[in-house]
Formats: C-alpha cells, structure tokens, sequence
C-alpha cells in the first residue's frame, strides 16, 4: 500500500478522531456519548497507522499530522479526574501522619533548625539585647510594644469580623506563601529549606524573648499559645519537604540526579500538603481564636490540647495494626 | 575487523541534529516531543505576567466595591485570592483541557508529563512552586542556566515534577482539519526508480516534493542537484521535474496525474492450510 493509498483509505478515521478529540479540548463542536465510545478503537488504529507510516518512511508532513493526533488523544484519555479531593481524608489520617513518621530523621533536622536559633534566642537574648535590635528592628520593637507592652493593648484585641477576616487573609498569603517558598528552596540542595527555617527560628525567638524581656509576657504567650501548634507544625513539615527534595540532590542513590528529586518531590509532596493544611487551620484559629479575650488558663489550655491533639495525631493515626 | 568497519558508510542512525523525543506510550507506537527553548517559554511567561496583572486588577476592582460595606473584609479576601491566583494560576490551566496556559497556548506550548500524558494536578504544583529557585538570582536565571543544560530544556520545576514544556503544533495552527494529508496529485507523469532505493532516500524524495513550493527555483535546482545518482547529468531544472516524476511513482500517482482508486474491499483472504508455524520457534 502506498502513501495515496494509505491516506486515502485512513483519512476518514483521522477526521473524525480530530474532530472529537477538538470537542473534548473544547475548541470544536461539543463532543457526545455515541462519538466517546468509538475514540479507543480509533486512537489504536491512529497509533498503528503512525507505527506503519513512520516504517514506511512516508512523508514527514504526514508523520507529523498523526504524531501530533496521537499526543493530543493520549492527551485526553488519560486526563482522568483528579482524586485529590476524594482522598484528602485518607490523607490526613493515614498518609501525612505515615509520611512524617518514616521521615524521622528529617524531621529531627528540621526542627533543629528551627529550635536552635529559636530557643537561644528566646532564652539567652537578653543577655545582649543588641541580638533583639539586630534581628527586629526598631520598627519591629515598637511593633510588639504597640501589641503585647501592656494587658489589654488595642492592637491585639479586634473587635469585628471583618478585622479577623482581614488578618486571616494576611496569614494565608503570608504564612502559606512561607510554607512554598521554604519547600522550594529544598531545591537548592536543601540550604534554602534550611536557611528560611533558621532565619523564622531567629525572628520568632527575637520577638518571643524581646517580649518576655521588655513587655508583657502574658499578653504574648496567651496570643500565640492557640496556633502555636499548628503554625509550628506547619512550618516544619514545608521544611521536611525541602529537605526531601535537597537531599535527592546530595545523595541521590542509585539514580541519575534529576531521577531522584522527580522521586524526592512525589515523597515530599504529602509534607507540604500537609504543612499547608496545618499553617491554613492555623491562620483560621489566628485570625479568629486567637485574639478573643480570653481568661489565660482558657487560652492555655487549649494551647496545650492542641499541640497534643498534633503529636497524637502524627505519632499514633494510620499505623498498621498488625495481627 | 578495523578495516571492516572503516569500509561500512558512516550510519546516519543515531546522529541527533533535532531535539526532538521519543516516548512510547501503552498503545506501543512512540509518539515524538519537541521540547521548547527558554526563549519561546520566556515570551509565553511574558502574556502570562500581563493576563496574571490584568487578572489582578479586574479582582481589585470587584473586591474594592465591596469594601465600601466593610473594608477590613474586602482586604482580608483580596488577600487569599491573591495567594490562590499567585500560587495556582498556572495550575488551573496547565491541568486543564488544553495543558497550557494562555499564554502557553498562544506561543503554541503545552505542558505534558515526561510519559507524554496530560500533566496531574500534583506534577504541576511542584514545577509551579519550584518557580521561586528557577527564578533566582534574578529573571530565572538559575532557571534557564539548567534547562540549557539539560536535554530536554527541564529547569528545576521540571525536573522535580518529571514535566516537559513541548511545541503543539495544533494548538498553533488551530486547524488540523483544514491540512489534508491527501495531498493534491502532482503536475508530473510519475518515473520509475531506474534502481532500487532505501526506504530513507524514498522519504527524501517525497519529502522534496511536498516542499518544493516553499523554495525559490535556484533552491529547488540546487537541491536536486544534491541527488547526483539520478539526476546526475540531466541540466538543473530537469533535474527537479525528474524528482518530482519519481516522488509521484513513489506515492502511488498513475498515469493521467490522479491519485489511484481506493482499494476494493478485500474479497476473501487466501488463508494458509494448517497451523501457521512461527520463525525461530
């Protein structure tokens, strides 16, 4: 058979796979049942015919127009409905918590990270209270004067909803927009994970031991105590993520470099789904929880409830019961 | 066992001129990619930026009337629809019927998985997020420093999500249906082959044909001067109608300049007697 005869014979299919496939892009005419059920048997036949005129050394124009059908067909059979939703309640309880469990010694590094800088500065800043200055600011110090300096300082107590909605907003765009950028920067062989993670770990010491040194405490912590767990968790898990990522780059086995970060980043992405999810209920229980005012034993509480409820929840949800 | 080598021509199989890919998908033909250049995905990234800022304006609009009723409100949800459009613009639309983003789609790209299918909500996430380290140090430097490096023009995103950026061509030209693969008979009587060719020279003999119309005369002569074993001695522009004769005998053309008539259907096929008996086995 040769080229006249072959397109002459094969067009007709062609035409009307094109014709439904451009339905199913929503560029032609809309695409029904009848015409569905025919698209297998004819992306079979269109994958033979292009086996067949790319042996015979047809011309290139025909091998392009039917190479360039079969990508687009592929295209559309294998699209398939995203299963992200459904399966997002098997997430939270059985992958993310497994995911973090198998992740120990990242997630050990991480909080290194994190707790080092954090902690130091939170207990031995001041010491020297330049630290405070050097990491804040003075704009930064007034800021947390004007909010924490005294008991019932206005800027902490909102008192509409659409003042904690407004706050709520900026800590999804602010918090969650962290969470990304610090998995991206796992890409950087994890020095960009790690190095957003300690710079947060330095500013959030800074404030934390800034307040307990020049303002009110008490105002601080019962703020803070609601998200803490959460916001924390979250911030830690993106870190996770990165460093996933980074190491694959490091230490990537027995693979090709590129081969281990596309494996890297199918295993990290549950850690920043994950991270996501705790620093968005975060910013819901900041914007709305925690600015209520609130005796101090209410708020630390359930500060303290919640961050169990977490440890619970990653330590114990989804383990394999075994017989 | 030198010398034997030395005398065999120099295979043209495996000399790579183009970018072009080879996937073979579950149906067991290989479908080709052409991987796009950092240069046609930067002016794609450009109409983006600008439909991305138009998009934002629009939100700023709608969302600023409603903050005449309570503007801490309309502050608070301009916010999370910025972090949804600045985080998922390109996921929305890079998973969707098209595979590409307007702008994508109007420099004719379309994001795919390295399998050749349709990218997953997931892949696209990750090469959407990675953006941020492509970008750096400034104007996806980093970016465009390891898609040059790579075969297949992966910057980091790319590679983490197992993506690729290639040029769709329908998506370009909109029109398949319009190009008919029957192309129209050639102004020639078809030649015999006075030998036998490779199946590569029959292809560069029909291909010379089908693009003959794209070249001014000296390039067409000068062409098919390049084809000496058949128009060797013959003046330049014979040369030409001789390889148009022979791409028309090629293609299957009779006499009178029509394509032939299309096949009878099969009548019966001569079946052989017994068991077919398989080579090697």
């Amino acid at each position: 058979m040769n080229q006249h005869e072959f397109t002459t014979h094969r067009e007709p299919r062609w035409q009307e796979l094109e014709s439904t496939v451009a339905g199913l892009e929503g560029r032609g005419l809309k695409t029904t049942g009848g015409a569905l059920t025919r698209v297998p048997s004819l992306f079979r036949q269109l994958c033979a015919d292009l086996a067949m005129a790319r042996h015979r050394f047809m011309t290139q124009d025909l091998v392009d127009r039917l190479n360039s059908l079969a990508l687009r067909t592929s295209q559309q059979i294998y699209r398939g409905r995203s299963l992200f939703w459904s399966q997002s309640v098997d997430f939270l309880s059985r992958r993310l918590p497994a995911a973090v469990r198998s992740e120990w010694r990242i997630l050990a590094w991480s909080c290194a990270f994190f707790l080092l800088p954090f902690l130091g500065l939170l207990f031995w800043g001041e010491k020297d209270p330049r630290w405070f200055e050097a990491l804040l600011g003075a704009e930064g110090m007034q800021n947390l004067q004007e909010m924490y300096g005294s008991r019932d300082a206005l800027d902490r107590h909102r008192d509409s909803f659409g003042e904690n909605f407004m706050m709520f907003g900026h800590y999804i765009m602010n918090n969650t927009s962290i969470d990304f950028r610090t998995f991206a920067g796992g890409a950087l062989a994890g020095v960009g994970s790690l190095f957003i993670l300690a710079v947060n770990g330095l500013l959030m010491g800074a404030s934390a031991g800034y307040v307990n040194w020049a303002a009110d405490p008490e105002s601080f912590w019962t703020f803070v105590a609601g998200h803490s767990a959460f916001e924390l968790t979250g911030m830690i898990f993106s870190g996770m993520a990165g460093l996933r990522l980074g190491l694959a780059l490091v230490r990537p086995g027995m693979l090709t470099r590129s081969a281990a970060m596309g494996k890297a980043a199918q295993t990290a992405l549950p850690l920043l789904g994950g991270g996501a999810f705790l620093t968005i209920a975060a910013a819901f229980i900041e914007g709305f929880w925690s600015p209520l005012n609130l005796p101090p034993l209410v708020k630390y509480t359930v500060g303290i409830a919640l961050w169990v409820l977490v440890a619970g929840w990653m330590a114990l949800s989804g383990r394999e019961r075994r017989a | 066992m030198q010398a034997a080598v030395s005398s065999q021509p120099v295979p043209v199989r495996g000399v790579r001129l183009d970018t072009l890919q080879e996937i073979p998908l579950a149906e067991g033909v290989g479908i080709h990619l052409r991987p796009a250049s950092p240069l046609v995905r930067a002016l794609a990234y450009i109409i983006d930026l600008l439909i991305f800022i138009l998009i934002y304006i629009a939100l700023a609009m709608v969302v600023g009337i409603l903050g005449i009723l309570d503007g801490h409100l309309a502050q608070g949800l301009m916010m999370i629809l910025v972090f949804i459009l600045m985080w998922f613009y390109n996921v929305f639309f890079e998973t969707g019927k098209k595979g590409a983003t307007p702008g994508q789609r109007s420099m004719g790209l379309r994001v795919v998985s390295e399998t050749g299918g349709p990218v997953t909500i997931p892949q696209s996430f990750v090469r959407n997020v990675l953006r941020f380290v492509d970008f750096m140090p400034f104007s996806y430097g980093l970016g465009i420093f390891v898609a040059l490096g790579s075969k297949r023009f992966q910057r980091l995103g790319d590679i983490a999500a197992r993506t690729l950026v290639v040029h769709d061509d329908a998506a370009r030209r909109g029109a398949w249906g319009r190009r008919q693969a029957v192309a129209p008979p050639l102004p020639v009587a078809p030649r015999a082959l006075p030998a036998p060719v490779r199946p590569e020279e029959s292809r560069a003999i029909t291909d010379f044909a089908a693009r003959l119309s794209t070249w001014s005369p000296a390039r067409q002569e000068e062409l098919a001067m390049h084809a000496g074993g058949l128009t060797g001695s013959c003046p330049p522009r014979e040369g030409v109608e001789r390889l148009l004769g022979y791409a028309a005998w090629l293609s299957g053309q009779d006499k009178a300049g029509m394509p032939p008539a299309p096949p009878a259907a099969p009548a019966s096929i001569p079946r052989p007697e017994g068991r077919i008996r398989l080579p090697g086995r």
